[in-house]
């Protein structure tokens, strides 16, 4: 059946750049245990280090004794890598995505992250913590091509 | 591995090659960020970055030559870039970058077009 899950694993590390490395490391690990296009692959260890990059330095203002739980689980249909912090909540969904034309015209710095994360998945959904000691959760989700 | 490489050199012609290797990411793009201050700093306009030994590149890294390219085509210059593997071209391609930035196959050509005016 669709939801018999094949791989999980999990990391917590702490909201700092440098970690950025060890979470790549670990969803680029996770990923060698499942039959994924090597595009596929790239595209969502770069989604998970946007996602972790928006965190550590939006959500979390580079305070890096905060945590951060990365969370992998794949199916026969999906993968899903779901990022829970303890932040002041941001929602990538409601945050701009630049308009390139735009953007070219007048470059900047930063806005491409999100950009660059609704690009290589097929969802990205965020749970804001609703209750004490809970967590805000953005899950990322790649469906499987069999 | 948090490892990234940066390196500057002059070509004959005077143009700056950036060598950039490793994995650039909102870790490690200050380091780049540096090295082409520095260049600039140095009045060096013409500038080529060499992606060969670059193995990724996430929107930090992008955002980098971002900050960049204005202030150096205003000042009669141009950032082109280089050798980049498929899988970083790929997500310079993601975004559209390549309809800001010149990107060549190689170094040399990448240099060779400064002469050529292009």
């Amino acid at each position: 059946m669709s939801n018999v899950i094949h791989h999980t694993d999990s990391i917590t590390v702490k909201a700092a750049t440098a970690k950025l490395s060890a979470i790549r490391n670990f969803i680029s690990n996770a990923l060698q245990q499942i039959k994924l296009d090597p595009e596929e692959r790239n595209g969502i260890v770069l989604a998970v280090d946007e996602a972790c990059t928006n965190l550590i330095v939006h959500g979390y203002s580079l305070d890096s004794t905060k945590d951060i739980v990365v969370d992998f689980v794949a199916d026969m249909e999906n993968i899903y890598v779901t990022i829970s912090d303890s932040s002041a909540a941001f929602d990538p969904a409601q945050a701009d995505s630049p308009d390139m034309t735009a953007y070219f015209q007048h470059p900047r710095r930063g806005g491409l992250g999100i950009l660059l994360m609704n690009k290589v998945m097929d969802e990205v959904r965020y749970l804001r913590a609703t209750a004490p000691g809970t967590k805000n959760q953005l899950i990322l989700c790649k469906h499987r091509v069999h | 591995m948090t490892e990234f490489k940066t390196s500057t050199s002059k070509s004959p012609d005077g143009v700056c090659v950036i060598s950039i290797g490793g994995y650039l990411d909102a870790h490690t793009a200050s380091d780049l960020e540096r090295n082409m201050q520095q260049a600039i700093d140095e009045n060096c306009t013409k500038i080529v970055v060499d992606f060969a030994t670059l193995e990724y590149i996430s929107s930090a890294g992008l955002g980098v030559f971002m900050v960049f390219i204005e202030p150096v085509r205003l000042a009669g210059g141009d950032i082109k870039l280089a050798a980049m593997t498929e899988k970083v071209f790929s997500v310079f391609d993601l975004l559209g970058f390549p309809a800001l930035f010149t990107i060549y196959k190689s170094v040399p050509q990448a240099i060779e077009s400064f002469s050529l005016g292009g």
